[in-house]
């Protein structure tokens, strides 16, 4: 049931800024402030090695409560039990749950997980927000190893698991990322669930590398198909997966992430596989996919090499008005920058000089945001090894670990740099990261951002970039025909004839992670801003506002 | 001096042993570098150069015309050439080609084959000892070479090995560390002991160390071409890509003739985002070869990259079409894929899509399924190649016992090492134990059942302990199981020729041989066979083909001339620049191998 629009048209509202005056665009600054931010992620371990603890996990930020900030939902790990293994109590944790954290305002984040309903003590791996019934309330998937949930929001601050017999099914599974979005344009928002391999526990035997215990290639397992969930527009799914075509091909799927690649006004699928092709699956209108990325050059690396994907960021990077695709992967390998070339993606890691500072790392989580409002992005890789161990196996370069600084890469000149250590006191925390993402978490106009580190406490990271007053906006939209989160529409930025800017809003961020909130960008302060968007509906809409706003933007009718 | 000749055949027998041991061995260069060789064109160039210049056997020119029972062998001895078409069976030096000669003092070119030599190398920073055998003297046939392994152990501080192979894969890699720390403090002065210490800490320890030992090597040598990869690996492995960069381009500077080595920096150049730099580097390297797959596949990479799509199609199509390892095979088809979907050539994009396919679910790729991993297996193949590198700066330390004792440690850890047995063979034929040396050989078989190469070797050995119905039987053997084999055949024939060339046996072998691979110098010895068992007609029958199918190859004409008795041997000029193509001599009375009689 939708809810009514309190605001049927355009509304704009006035957010202050807080941030600094001056005219040079200095490093940006993301200070670490951990302390207020109370999470521990455990992924379950106990010495068994399982691969899935390795991968764990993703987060989500989402305004769970209306209250206008955003909350901040971070998965959690499990242990793995083996079927019929005797099972001690002795040095057993008590489960660990996903957590919700709502956010009280500059940067303090109180526990709501328990009051909200939100608990989960599965392994938990990735997931998704986005208003599936379209009621204006947030709604959770969490994509388990173990039963996934459907988290419905109540509008109440509250969350009732839905039972929904299409996704109840696959409890088996082992899930990857997972991504809303209205596959057919009907208006609501179907589901694509990405999965990782074929696992069965009863069947583990641990991995040794080097003579020690290690996590084992994913090569071991057998990868698993993906799901595809229409959404039946009464609160029900069913499963679609044969009848959409993805059934064909079978993937490690990791990362994922939904747009229209070709500009065909529907919306394909990228999914980023570990240690095989990446796969795009290109929507025909009708939520029908075929499986392209070889064909549109976002399967392999430049030398054709499958890599080990991790996370995917959907970015214009080059701001050519077309969205690249920036992939994670593993150590040794590129972080990989797909550039869209309208329709052919070229990998473009080498040229844009993307390639020295990410190599030496397994690389996860991935935040492509204008931290330093400059109106060019910059990225936020989250870096770390598999587990502690990678030293005492041997032969391991010191420069990587478990434990490292994750990277910053700026834009100059067209070129990608490393900003190494200057980017502020988050620079100098090493830990583990996995899921990544970015959002102005104080509404100061300012990116912030958070990293879910494996068996650590997550990174709270504070942007506090010295940054022109009133130089970004953010664009919140509501869709009427459209869904309501309007995933899939466009959002076109221009001011005074330079480059456009380009986002489109989408499920399915960075590693196994997703976000709802406000589109941002970085402007030129006291110029009007040019704003068009580009409905799923088909419908365009164009309005001008000043720099510095937040705006919410309502479908048209 | 003559050159032997240089037919395929013949380098299929002196490269299969011998380029394995040399790889593991010889030239210290480990199985993984073999394995990483991006073209088998280059490993094939690499092995025509080594063809080694053997002595003619002091007895082939004297050799009584009447005994091989043909002209043929009359008019060569008569010109001062040596040896037919092919290898000689009689000729136990180049018979063997890996394994020195037993019984009498290899010369120069000879150690030069000997898997324990340094003498081809080409990497002019590794100016070690010249061979020395398992004795230690480099003279095999002196009296040092009585000396049993238990006395030579005496005099070494044997490295510290378990008393059995261990079961756990850490204390494998353990004692692997325990040695290379052995190897080093036994010959602190060695470079490769160094080289095996960095390596060693490179793969199963602490890289920080490794490198500080590679480049305290470049200190003292600044070619040493195995340091300046190792720290180019490291600089990789690090992200450290313009670093590695220089190191493999000093690598390059050092080894100008090696492909795969500016490959190697052709990647190194991608990587580092220098595309140009890159292109112009694998161009060059394309300069002197042409048809090198790997160098051809990397550059249409890069031409993709710039966006050269016509260049790269080019490229990516002729890597194809030349010969490339089957598990790089798919990297064409991928570019060639990118290539004509710039091109707009949807068709040919296809159909390179569902070639990677296929190659894909052939299995033949790197990211096959890994299911069953085993990590002891995977470890002990590992340290046992790193033994048997070992075991080689070992011998030219003059530490034989101790080498042994690490070829033998890889044998019980590696069922499936050739290198270690090859080795182990060679040390018991130079210790005079043909019978350890078959029962190696024996074992390198069952590894290789189709490498002809083993079972002639065994049947060699034989025949030098006079038992010929084993020599026999074990070449027959081979053929019954494998009947097509054209290198046993061509041996087979060479066995009878050689040892029985009035019976014309042999000429069923040859028959089949020429049946299997018409070629010139096939028909050559079969004209020879023929010639020796005193059929001229089918002799010149043979030869007429001989010459028909290699016009180019006038020895063969004048032979055909002198069997038609239109020529004397005496009208050949001798000053024929294609040398000696000639068979040899058979040698109807092998010296059997004088055994210790230890090895019984």
């Amino acid at each position: 049931m939708q809810k009514p629009i309190a605001a049927v048209c355009l509304t704009i509202c006035l957010l202050p800024l807080k941030s600094a005056s001056g005219q040079d665009r200095p490093s940006i600054q993301l200070d670490d402030i951990s302390r207020n931010l109370d999470f521990v992620h455990t992924d379950g371990h106990y010495g068994q090695f399982f691969l899935i603890e390795s991968m764990s996990a993703g987060l989500a930020m989402l305004d769970y409560d209306g209250d206008g900030d955003l909350d901040v939902f971070l998965l959690n790990g499990a242990r793995i039990e083996i079927p019929g293994a005797s099972s001690s109590e002795e040095g057993r944790q008590k489960p660990k749950s996903n957590r919700l954290f709502r956010n009280d305002g500059d940067f303090h984040f109180t526990d709501v997980t328990e009051q909200s309903g939100v608990s989960d003590s599965n392994m938990s791996l990735g997931v998704a927000v986005a208003d599936y019934d379209n009621d204006g309330c947030p709604d959770i998937y969490v994509s388990n190893y173990g039963v996934n949930s459907l988290l419905h929001n109540n509008g109440d601050g509250t969350f009732s698991e839905t039972i929904n017999l299409a996704s109840a099914g696959r409890g088996s599974r082992v899930g990857g990322g997972v991504s809303f979005f209205d596959k057919d344009s009907d208006g609501d928002l179907d589901l694509y669930i990405g999965n990782y391999i074929q696992f069965d526990a009863s069947k583990h035997k641990i991995h040794f590398h080097k003579g020690l215990p290690a996590y084992p290639s994913p090569m071991s397992f057998q990868p698993e198909k993906d799901h595809l969930l229409e959404n039946n527009g009464d609160g029900t799914f069913q499963d679609v997966t044969d009848a959409s075509g993805i059934n064909k091909v079978a993937g490690r799927s990791m990362g994922l992430v939904s747009f229209d690649y070709d500009q065909d006004g529907d919306i394909d699928v990228f999914v980023a596989n570990d240690t095989q092709a990446n796969f795009l699956f290109e929507n025909d209108g009708n939520g029908v996919f075929e499986e392209v990325g070889l064909f549109a050059g976002v399967a392999f690396d430049f030398s054709g090499k499958p890599q080990a994907s991790m996370g995917v960021e959907l970015c214009d990077v080059d701001r050519d008005g077309l969205l690249d695709l920036f992939v994670t992967s593993f150590s040794e390998e590129f972080t990989t920058l797909y550039r869209n070339e309208d329709g052919f993606f070229s990998d473009s890691t080498l040229q844009m000089g993307a390639s020295a500072a990410t190599f030496p790392h397994v690389t996860w989580g991935i935040i492509g945001e204008d931290f330093d409002n400059d109106g060019k992005p910059e990225f936020l890789v989250g870096t770390g090894d598999l587990d502690e161990d990678k030293q005492a196996r041997g032969g391991a370069a010191k420069t990587t670990g478990f434990d490292v600084k994750n990277v910053v890469l700026s834009q100059a000149n067209g070129q990608l740099k490393d900003l190494k250590g200057t980017w502020g006191t988050a620079a100098k925390v090493k830990r583990s990261t996995r899921g990544l993402l970015g959002g102005d978490l104080n509404q100061d106009g300012r990116i912030d951002a958070i990293a879910l580190n494996a068996r650590n406490s997550a990174t709270l990271m504070q942007n506090s970039t010295t940054t022109p007053v009133d130089s970004h906006i953010s664009v919140q939209l509501v869709g009427t025909e459209s869904n309501r989160d309007a995933l899939g529409a466009m959002i076109l930025v221009n001011q005074n004839g330079r480059r456009t800017q380009v986002e489109q809003v989408r499920s399915g961020h960075s590693y196994q992670s997703d976000r709802r909130s406000a589109t941002h960008f970085g402007v030129s302060p006291q110029e009007v801003v040019k704003v068009t968007v580009a409905w799923p509906s088909g419908k365009r809409q164009h309005v001008d506002c000043k720099a510095g706003q937040q705006i919410t933007l309502v479908e048209a009718k | 001096m003559h050159a032997i000749f240089c037919g395929k055949a013949n380098r299929t027998l002196t490269t299969n042993l011998t380029d394995a041991a040399r790889t593991s061995i010889l030239a210290g260069r480990t199985e993984r570098e073999l394995l990483s060789a991006s073209d088998p064109k280059e490993e094939n160039a690499a092995a025509d150069e080594d063809v080694v210049e053997i002595p003619a056997h002091p007895a082939a020119s004297k050799k009584d015309s009447k005994a091989s029972g043909g002209i043929l062998p009359t008019v060569l001895g008569l010109l001062g050439l040596t040896l037919i078409a092919v290898i000689g069976y009689g000729s136990t030096n180049e018979w063997f080609g890996l394994f020195a000669e037993s019984d009498s003092v290899p010369g120069p070119e000879l150690q030069k084959e000997n898997p324990l030599s340094n003498g081809d190398q080409t990497d002019s920073n590794r100016n070690l000892p010249a061979s020395r055998n398992l004795a230690g003297n480099g003279n095999p046939s002196s009296a040092d070479s009585q000396t049993s392994d238990e006395e030579t152990a005496r005099k070494e501080d044997l490295p510290p090995l378990d008393p059995i192979p261990s079961e756990k894969a850490v204390e494998v890699i353990e004692e692997c560390k325990r040695v290379a720390n052995h190897l080093y403090g036994t010959m602190p002065n060695s470079l490769e002991a160094k080289e095996m210490l960095a390596r060693t800490e490179f793969e199963f320890g602490d890289t920080a160390k490794a490198r500080v030992v590679w480049e305290s090597i470049l200190k003292l040598n600044p070619q040493f071409l195995y340091a300046l990869r190792g720290l180019g690996d490291i600089a990789t492995q690090e992200g450290e890509l313009e670093l590695a960069v220089n190191y493999y381009r000093k690598a390059c500077e050092c080894d100008p003739t090696s492909i795969s080595r500016r490959v190697t920096l052709g990647v190194a150049l991608t990587q580092a985002a220098k595309l140009e730099e890159a292109k112009t580097e694998l161009e060059s390297a394309l300069e002197n070869n042409p048809g090198h797959g790997g160098a051809l596949a990397e550059l249409g990479q890069v031409l993709l990259l710039l966006k050269d799509f016509e260049g790269a199609k080019t490229r990516l199509e002729a890597a194809l079409a030349a010969q490339i390892p089957p598990n790089n095979i798919a990297k064409p088809h991928l570019g060639l894929v990118t290539a004509y979907q710039r091109l707009r050539d949807r068709e040919k994009a296809k159909f390179h899509q569902v070639e990677y396919q296929k190659l894909s679910r052939d299995g033949s790729q790197v990211n096959s399924e890994t299911r069953d991993y085993n990590d002891l297996a995977a470890i002990r193949e590992d340290v046992g190649r790193f033994y048997v590198d070992m075991a080689r700066v070992y011998v030219t330390g003059g530490f034989p016992a101790s080498a042994s004792l690490l070829l033998i440690r890889t044998s019980q850890m590696d069922k499936q090492n050739t290198g270690c047995r090859q080795a182990l063979a060679f040390f018991s034929m130079q210790q005079r134990k043909p019978y350890e040396a078959i029962r190696w050989l024996g074992e390198l078989q069952k590894i290789e059942p189709e490498n002809f190469t083993y079972t002639k070797e065994i049947s060699r050995l034989y025949v030098q302990t006079s038992e010929m119905e084993k020599a026999e039987s074990v070449l027959i053997e081979f053929l019954d199981a494998d009947p097509d084999n054209a290198a046993a055949l061509h041996g087979t024939a060479m066995f009878f020729y050689s040892l029985l060339p009035n019976d014309g046996k042999g000429a069923k072998f040859a028959q089949r041989l020429v049946d299997q691979a018409p070629s010139g110098e096939n028909y050559a010895l079969l004209a020879s066979i023929q010639d020796a068992a005193g059929k001229n007609d089918e002799a010149i029958e043979a030869m007429s083909k001989a010459a028909e199918l290699s016009p180019e190859n006038s020895k063969y004409s004048d032979a055909l001339k002198v069997l038609r008795g239109e020529i004397i041997p005496a009208d050949i000029p001798s000053s024929d620049s294609s040398g000696p193509i000639i068979s040899p001599p058979p040698s109807t009375s092998v010296p059997p191998v004088v055994n210790s009689g230890s090895d019984q």
